[in-house]
């Protein structure tokens, strides 16, 4: 989901984290008692709890004006967020972590998605039906892939070969984007890649002959690990506790309407929509995340522990530190 | 006058309107026959895709057959979307490349005018010259925001340089005689500014403006991919995203053809005004 990697997101947060403290934080006004928001979101089925929200007019019913901001992923997003260009920001969770675990002061309001437990699992792992691996001990001397080195994916990615009888300190993962890591297996190019929802749908229902899953991902190293998340900046929540708890419930509300309606075709035609994805490869998915109604810091706290032990930290923030009260489970 | 240029710091040849360029066809058969075998190059290889995506020599979700794709652009456009977003790429590179330029040509004349100005100025220009401005977008959401005044700034600092160094590359390379000739019979500094060195300094500006185009052309389009959520860089990461490869090839044809369009446009206006300096 985010398109940036996290050596680079610390940088820029960190960056950001002081600049921001010399600029103006932008206008939330309220008018008529309608209070206007700007939220960015990346277009992405994680995403959908908050299209529901704006669809279903959950926002609204809290007197929330979202003005929605498509961000190509959740790096630039989070650095909008920090300079107070957003009120709220939507990223992978490891951006989060990997901010707060710098001192950044961000705050996870709700949470977005949820990996499932296989079968239901929207994280896999894909390979060519004649290749070797089959488990991490297949992969000595092969070439795994992911979207972005130092994210979740990557983690569990990490965390199966190691599972699964191989060493993953001494395999070459590179990166390669979810539309392209099809083609990359076809042409030899890597051997396993870590794929996500509706790319691995997509790949393998394209390629029946030729790819397969092996494995879930996200969903098996971690069942019900938290994905995505929606941020805010303990300032801006400092000033305007209402207008969080607002979001969050309208968003809460969101998250119920879609696991109510999951793969309906009004849940589908909502999300192909927003993200711009044609409805028929929506309805083929084989899976969907779950839109949780909040998070346990047992959850985050294992994502964090999953980064520290693969480099991705020096030190594991506490969870409390960094979600907030609306994102926890109720 | 001056002839040479330079932009980049990469010596160029300058791009000069010359008949061959602007297909000005002169006596008509040899150009002509060129622009020929030239588009026909374009086809054969438009034709290799085709064949390449029907025949299934390359079977990829990601290669559709190029009629598709161009079917898919005359939809998209005539639905509007994509023109939508050419159109919002077009003003902030537009935007970007007269505010650079700009820039570039006040700030280049200023420093072939004073030693001093460009002993003091130039260490920092070779400084961030180098730099890739497309990563300097991640910082600059902090101070701009996502929006248009990020990407107009990204696209400006992207047209600066080359207009620069060209505008002080012919500004300082003025034949000495002719200001000296200037100054001798009493023309005031500003005349000469006028008649003297920004003639000698057009060439090289125009020079320095063409290459600027090609570059503002592809930061804006490479600032949109990164962030904000128009113009056609964030269409085609959307397209790429949804799995809609026609929709992406068509953006991408549009600018090619957009591209190809801005040069060509930009050499005829470039023939019309220094149509003494052809050769």
């Amino acid at each position: 989901m985010s398109r940036m990697n996290r050596r680079q997101m610390s940088g820029l947060l960190t960056a950001a984290a002081a600049g921001a403290l010399t600029l103006k934080a932008p206008a939330v006004w309220s008018q008529a008692n309608i209070t206007k928001i700007r939220a960015g979101v990346v277009p992405v089925l994680d995403a959908g709890a908050f299209i529901a929200a704006q669809a279903q007019g959950y926002f609204a019913a809290e007197r929330l004006e979202v003005e929605v901001t498509p961000t190509p992923g959740g790096g630039p997003a989070m650095a909008a967020l920090v300079a107070n260009q957003f009120q709220f920001a939507m990223s992978t969770i490891t951006t989060i972590i990997a901010g707060a675990a710098e001192g950044v002061d961000l705050r996870i309001v709700a949470p977005t998605s949820i990996a499932n437990a296989p079968p239901n699992d929207y994280t896999s792992i894909l390979v060519r039906k004649d290749g070797s691996v089959r488990s991490g001990a297949d992969t000595v001397g092969k070439i795994g892939a992911s979207h972005l080195l130092q994210n979740l994916l990557w983690i569990c990615l990490r965390m199966w070969v190691d599972q699964t009888g191989g060493d993953s300190a001494k395999n070459a993962i590179i990166e390669v984007r979810f539309p392209q890591q099809a083609d990359a297996l076809l042409q030899g190019r890597v051997d396993y890649v870590a794929s996500i929802e509706p790319f691995m749908s997509a790949q393998v229902q394209a390629n029946p002959d030729k790819l397969e899953i092996i494995s879930g991902l996200c969903g098996s190293m971690m069942p019900g690990t938290v994905v995505a998340a929606f941020a805010a900046t303990q300032s801006y929540i400092d000033r305007n506790r209402e207008i969080v708890q607002a979001f969050t419930r309208a968003h809460r509300n969101g998250a119920e309407w879609c696991e109510g309606n999951k793969g309906n075709p009004a849940h589908v035609e909502l999300i192909a929509k927003f993200t711009q994805l044609p409805p028929e490869r929506l309805r083929a998915l084989l899976a969907w995340p779950s839109y949780p109604r909040g998070v346990d810091t047992a959850n985050l706290d294992r994502i964090a522990e999953g980064m520290k032990r693969y480099g991705m930290l020096t030190s594991v923030p506490k969870a409390e530190s960094y979600l907030y009260e609306t994102g926890r489970v109720h | 006058m001056p002839q040479g240029s330079v932009a980049s710091g990469a010596p160029l040849r300058r791009a000069r309107p010359s008949r061959e360029a602007t297909g000005s066809a002169g006596n008509g058969t040899l150009p002509g026959r060129r622009r020929v075998s030239g588009y026909l190059l374009v086809v054969l290889l438009l034709l290799a895709w085709e064949l390449s995506a029907r025949l299934g020599i390359v079977r990829s979700e990601n290669w559709p057959p190029v009629t598709q794709a161009l079917a898919v652009a005359a939809t998209s456009l005539a639905g509007g979307d994509l023109l939508l977003a050419l159109v919002g790429t077009l003003y902030r590179m537009l935007a970007g490349l007269v505010l650079g330029s700009a820039i570039g040509v006040l700030v280049g004349l200023a420093l072939a005018s004073s030693r001093w100005l460009r002993l003091t100025v130039e260490p920092l220009v070779e400084l961030l010259r180098p730099l890739p401005v497309p990563a300097l977008v991640p910082p600059l959401i902090l101070f701009l925001g996502l929006d248009d005044g990020m990407k107009i700034t990204v696209v400006a600092m992207t047209a600066f340089f080359p207009v620069f160094i060209n505008t002080l590359e012919g500004a300082t390379s003025v034949e000495p005689t002719y200001r000296l000739v200037a100054r001798t019979l009493g023309v005031p500094p500003l005349r000469r500014m006028r008649a003297v060195l920004l003639p000698a300094t057009l060439p090289f500006i125009f020079a320095g403006i063409r290459v600027a185009i090609g570059l503002a052309f592809i930061v804006t389009v490479v600032a949109e991919m990164i962030a904000g959520d128009a113009g056609i860089g964030y269409y085609l990461v959307s397209m790429q995203y949804a799995g809609r490869a026609a929709e992406m090839y068509a953006a991408l044809f549009l600018l090619a053809i957009c591209g190809f369009a801005l040069n060509a446009g930009f050499l005829r206006i470039e023939q019309r005004i220094l149509h003494w300096n052809r050769r």
